[in-house]
C-alpha cells in the first residue's frame, strides 16, 4: 500500500508510468529527476505521508527502494 | 471561467504531486500564446507548475524560461542572451533578499546605494527589451533585529520600506511598462508561516512556500490577461440582495437595506462604492434583474444611500425572462465578448444557470456571511482593464529608447550629481584620547582598503598618540541619510626630513565617495604645516584582500618602481579638488 502511494507520486512527478517503477528506479535512471524535481518530491512525499524528513533523509532518498525505506523510517519516528 | 481567486483556493488545497501532474500538458483550450522570462537572484524555478496552472486555466499556452541564477546584469547586457534575442511578453525580475543578506545589511545606513543598483537593473531592462516588466517589493522583516530599541538606530524595516517606496514609485513612473508584484502584501495576507520556507532557502536558495508562489503566479497571470486583452470589461449585476439588502418589490424603497451607518445596509453601500470605483476606471456596468423596472429605477433615482445612479449603467435587462438569454442580449447590445463579462447574483440557482449555459462568463455569487461581500470584487481581481496592448507597448518602447539616449548622455554627470546630493561631511583631525579604542579596533579589523594591514594594540596606538614624531588621524563621516561613524585611520611618522605613511585604512562602506581623497589630502597638508615635511613614503604590503589600495595610490599621484615603496612629493602634487564634501578639522567625535 505504502509502496503503491510512493509509486503514484513518482509517476506524477517524473511523468513515468507506475508499472515502470521498480527496484532500479533512481535518480540515475529517471531523466527528469534533477535537484529541482527532488525538492518537489520531498514536499510531495511529506504531504502524502504527513511526515517531515531530516536533512540526511532528504539527501539519501535518491531511488525508489530508498524512498520506501525512508518513508517507513520517518513514519516510525513520528509514532514514537 | 474560474476566477483567479478560485484558482488560488484550489491550488492551496491540492497536493504538490497533483498540481505538477495537472500541468503535464497544456489543455486543448489553452491556445493563446504568452511568453515569460524570469530574471532572478535566487531559485524561483519552483513557481513553474503554479504559474502554468494559472495560465492554462486562463486559456494561455505558456512559454516560461528561467534565466541564470543571479546573473541578471550579464543577461541584460549580453545582446546574444535569450532575453535579448527573443522578445518576451513579460519579463519578471524576481529579486529576493533575505534579512541576513549582506547587500541589505550594507544598505542599512545608505539605502540609496541599493536603490541605485535596482534602478540600473530596471532602466537597462526597459531600454534593452520591449517586454513588460514585473517588479516585486521586498519583504519587510518579521522580527525586529534589535528588539524594542530598533527605532533609535538604522534598522532593516525602515531601509526596506524606503527601497519599496522607490520600487513603487518606479512602477508608477513607468506605468506603461511596469507592474508591481507586491510580495510584501502576499506575506501580509499569508503570514510568515505560509510564505517563507527556511529549509529550502538554506538548502536550495528557494525561499517560498506554495501559497506564496500561488499569489505571485496569480499576479503574473493578471498582467498576461491584461496584455492579451483578456481582462474583464463588463460587470453585470443583479439587484435584490446584490446591490441592496432585501427585495424592492416587497420591502419598498423604505424597507430595503442600504445605508452608510448600519449593518447590513453598510455592507451593500460599501459594495456599491467598489462598483462605482470600477466604473470610474472604465468597467462597463449593466443590470440583469427579475423585477418591475419602475421599482428598480426608483432606488437608483431616489434612494439617499444609493451611490449608483441610473446613468452609471450602460445597459439593462429588468424583466422576467431567463437570465442567460438576457445576458446574451446585453452582450450583443454592448458589442463585447461574452468572455469579458462578470455576473454577480445572490441566487444560487441563477448562478448555476449561468455557469452551465454560459461557461465563458465569470460568475460570482454574493457570499455568506454577507460581511465578506464588499471585498468580493477586489479579491477576485478581474478588472485589470489597463488600456494596454502590444502596439502601445512598442510605441512606448520607441519613446522610451529616445529618453534613454538622452539619459545616457547625462550619465557621466550623474555620479557627481548623486554624490553632491549626499551632502557629505568629513570630520578629519588628530585623534582624541576617547577615539583610541576605535582606532585600534579598525587597525585590527580592516582588510580591504588597508595600505599594509599592520595590526596595532591599544598600547601601541597610545604610544603614537603621545609621540612628538607621529600623528594619528581619524576620519568620521556622515551624509544626509545618517552617520558612518569613525571609519578611517591614517598614521603619519616623521623620519628625519621625510614623512612616512605608516598606516592608512578605511572601512569599505565609505569608499567611492572621494572621502579617501580628502582624508589623505587633509592629513598630509596638516603634517606639512606642522613638520614642514613635503616628501612622503608609503609602504604597501600586498595581502589577499587589499589590492584596491594600488589604484588609489596611483590615482592620487604616488609613484613606485617596485610596487612596494610608493613616493609622493607634495611640491609637485596636484591635489584632486573635491567639492561635494564639507571637511571639518576641529570638533569632537564619539568613537
Amino acid at each position: 500500500m505504502l509502496e503503491q502511494r510512493v509509486k503514484k507520486i513518482l509517476s506524477q512527478l517524473f511523468q513515468i508510468p507506475v508499472e515502470s517503477i521498480n527496484e532500479d528506479t533512481s535518480s540515475d535512471t529517471v531523466p527528469n529527476w534533477n535537484s529541482l524535481a527532488h525538492m518537489n518530491l520531498v514536499v510531495a512525499l511529506e504531504e502524502e505521508f504527513g511526515v517531515s524528513f531530516s536533512d540526511e533523509q532528504m539527501i539519501e532518498m535518491l531511488s525508489y527502494p530508498l524512498i520506501v525505506l525512508t518513508v517507513k523510517e520517518a513514519a516510525n519516528e513520528k509514532t514514537i | 471561467m474560474k476566477t483567479l481567486q478560485e484558482i488560488h483556493e484550489q491550488i492551496v488545497k491540492s497536493t504538490t504531486a497533483d498540481l505538477i501532474a495537472s500541468v503535464k500538458e497544456a489543455p486543448l483550450n489553452a491556445t493563446h500564446p504568452v511568453s515569460i522570462y524570469f530574471l532572478m537572484n535566487f531559485t524561483i524555478n519552483p513557481i513553474e507548475p503554479f504559474l502554468k496552472h494559472y495560465l492554462y486555466q486562463s486559456n494561455f499556452n505558456s512559454d516560461i524560461i528561467f534565466g541564470q541564477y543571479d546573473n541578471i546584469m550579464q543577461e541584460i547586457l549580453d545582446d546574444q542572451s535569450i532575453l535579448r534575442t527573443k522578445q518576451f511578453d513579460l519579463v519578471v525580475c524576481s529579486l529576493f533578499y533575505h534579512t541576513q543578506d549582506a547587500l541589505l545589511i550594507e544598505s542599512l545606513n545608505n539605502p540609496e546605494h541599493f536603490i541605485n543598483q535596482l534602478s540600473t537593473y530596471f532602466d537597462n531592462i526597459l531600454e534593452k527589451t520591449s517586454s513588460l516588466l514585473l517588479l516585486n517589493t521586498l519583504i519587510t522583516p518579521f522580527f525586529s533585529e534589535t528588539g524594542i530599541t530598533s527605532q533609535v538606530r538604522p534598522n532593516q524595516t525602515d531601509a526596506i520600506l524606503e527601497i519599496n517606496q522607490f520600487i513603487r514609485h518606479y512602477v508608477r513612473q513607468h506605468a506603461n511598462r511596469c507592474f508591481l508584484m507586491d510580495w510584501n502584501r502576499y506575506t501580509q495576507l499569508l503570514g510568515e508561516q505560509n510564505s517563507l520556507d527556511y529549509r529550502y532557502w538554506y538548502m536550495y536558495k528557494a525561499p517560498f512556500k506554495k501559497d506564496f508562489l500561488s499569489l505571485y503566479s496569480n499576479d503574473i497571470t493578471k498582467v498576461a490577461r491584461a496584455l492579451k486583452g483578456k481582462a474583464k470589461k463588463c460587470l453585470i449585476l443583479d439587484c435584490d440582495n446584490t446591490l441592496w439588502g432585501g427585495i424592492i418589490g416587497e420591502d419598498g424603497i423604505g424597507g430595503i437595506k442600504l445605508d452608510n451607518h448600519n449593518y447590513p445596509g453598510k455592507v451593500f453601500y460599501d459594495f456599491q462604492q467598489t462598483v462605482l470605483k470600477l466604473s470610474e476606471i472604465g468597467v462597463i456596468l449593466a443590470l440583469c434583474s427579475k423585477n418591475n423596472e419602475q421599482d428598480v429605477w426608483e432606488v437608483f433615482e431616489k434612494h439617499p444611500y444609493s451611490l449608483l445612479r441610473r446613468n452609471h449603467f450602460a445597459a439593462h435587462r429588468i424583466n422576467w425572462v431567463n437570465k442567460a438569454d438576457n445576458i446574451i442580449d446585453l452582450v450583443n447590445e454592448l458589442n463585447i465578448g461574452i468572455d469579458s463579462c462578470v455576473f454577480v447574483d445572490d441566487s444560487k440557482t441563477e448562478c448555476e444557470l449561468i455557469r452551465t449555459a454560459l461557461p465563458d462568463v465569470t460568475v460570482l455569487q454574493v457570499p455568506q456571511p454577507i460581511y465578506e461581500y464588499p471585498a468580493l470584487l477586489l479579491k477576485a481581481g478581474l478588472f485589470d482593464t489597463i488600456s494596454l496592448n502590444q502596439e502601445d507597448a512598442s510605441r512606448n518602447k520607441k519613446y522610451q529608447e529616445e529618453n534613454q539616449r538622452k539619459q545616457l548622455l547625462k550619465k557621466s554627470h550623474s555620479v557627481t550629481d548623486y554624490l553632491a546630493s549626499l551632502e557629505l561631511v568629513a570630520l578629519i583631525h588628530p585623534i582624541t584620547e576617547t577615539e583610541i579604542p576605535r582606532v585600534t579596533q579598525l587597525t585590527q579589523k580592516t582588510n580591504q582598503f588597508n595600505l599594509n594591514t599592520q595590526r596595532y594594540t591599544q598600547q601601541q596606538i597610545e604610544n603614537f598618540y603621545h609621540s612628538e614624531n607621529s600623528m594619528v588621524f581619524s576620519l568620521t563621516a556622515k551624509d544626509k541619510f545618517g552617520d558612518y561613524g569613525l571609519t578611517g585611520v591614517l598614521i603619519a611618522k616623521k623620519i628625519g626630513k621625510k614623512g612616512l605613511i605608516d598606516t592608512f585604512l578605511m572601512s569599505c562602506r565609505v569608499l567611492s565617495r572621494n572621502l579617501e581623497d580628502v582624508f589623505v589630502q587633509t592629513c598630509l597638508n596638516y603634517c606639512k604645516q606642522k613638520w614642514g615635511v613635503t616628501e612622503w613614503e608609503a609602504d604597501f604590503v600586498p595581502s589577499d584582500k587589499n589590492m584596491q589600495i594600488v589604484p588609489f595610490l596611483q590615482k592620487t599621484g604616488f609613484t613606485t618602481e617596485d610596487n612596494q615603496k610608493y613616493f609622493l612629493n607634495m611640491n609637485q602634487w596636484s591635489q584632486e579638488k573635491v567639492t561635494h564634501i564639507k571637511v571639518i578639522t576641529e570638533g569632537i567625535t564619539y568613537a
